[in-house]
């Protein structure tokens, strides 16, 4: 039960791969690398080409949850994400339907697109309610999860930066809602 | 998976960060994680994990590397002292 897709929003990201699939900024996208330090607006990034700090708001990030991972806490910071060739914003990732574990990592269709329905935890992002109590203690909006591809055992969870828009040390109570 | 448990989780999780960091030399990212780690617990009043208590420094955050970053003296029958490099000491009692 660690750190799993559902709790990633109000879980430590420090130390995941991660990779920035759509920014407002386009010196932004295409970023990856470890996750080293967080802001309530930005998250610092270690890339090889040094840190970059990307900010969250308006800013898709796809960060990669090893098996390990979520076993025993951060295992690899240096290195980067073990997904294969850089992406483009749209490309769909590798689904495997036939991998028959029980976990709900295990998303199947819908992986690749963020807005779209099908991932075994979804809320459908229109579902987005004006009342900020009104939203469950595991809305996953703007949380989708994915196959990975190039790594057999991780799975990668695109998220809406703006679910992230928090004091880094009140992000587990708020559950990523500002 | 309530409040409590993530936020157990990610003192852990940013202890092992914290301890990575200091190893690498960035002295001031490990602080960072030891500050957030250290307002976690007391926004979630769950305490911090008695490694993390004795390898980081009360007065300056920082993360301890016996040897590097930090002096271990045993005293007889009575207490560990961990002087850190910037000249707070600690005192644990054995047994502890």
């Amino acid at each position: 039960m660690a750190l799993t897709p559902e709790t990633l929003t109000r879980h430590e990201l420090r130390g995941l791969p991660v990779r920035v699939a759509a920014a407002a900024s386009d010196a932004h996208v295409g970023l990856a690398g470890v996750v080293v330090s967080e802001s309530m607006r930005t998250l610092t990034v270690r890339t090889s080409r040094g840190d970059k700090q990307v900010p969250k708001e308006g800013t898709t990030f796809r960060f990669v949850l090893s098996a390990q991972e979520s076993g025993d806490g951060v295992g690899r910071r240096h290195t980067e994400p073990s997904t294969g060739a850089p992406r483009g914003r749209e490309s769909p990732l590798d689904t495997d339907e036939s991998r028959g574990r029980e976990s709900p990592l295990d998303t199947d269709e819908a992986a690749g697109d963020r807005k779209a329905p099908g991932s075994a935890f979804e809320l459908p992002s229109s579902a987005r309610s004006t009342l900020a109590g009104a939203r469950g203690q595991y809305d996953t909006t703007g949380v989708t999860a994915g196959q990975s591809d190039g790594c057999e055992d991780a799975v990668s969870v695109t998220v809406d930066g703006a679910r992230l828009l928090s004091r880094p040390a009140f992000r587990t109570e708020r559950a990523g809602d500002h | 998976m309530n409040d409590a448990q993530i936020a157990a989780e990610r003192i852990d999780r940013l202890a092992e960060f914290a301890r990575e960091a200091a190893r690498a030399g960035e002295e001031e990212r490990a602080r960072e994680a030891v500050r957030l780690a250290r307002r976690i617990a007391e926004r979630h009043r769950c305490g911090l994990p008695a490694r993390f208590d004795r390898f980081t420094c009360d007065a300056c955050d920082a993360y301890l590397i016996p040897g590097r970053t930090a002096r271990v003296r045993l005293r007889e029958g009575s207490h560990v002292a961990i002087r850190c490099a910037c000249g707070a000491t600690e005192r644990y009692p054995y047994g502890d």
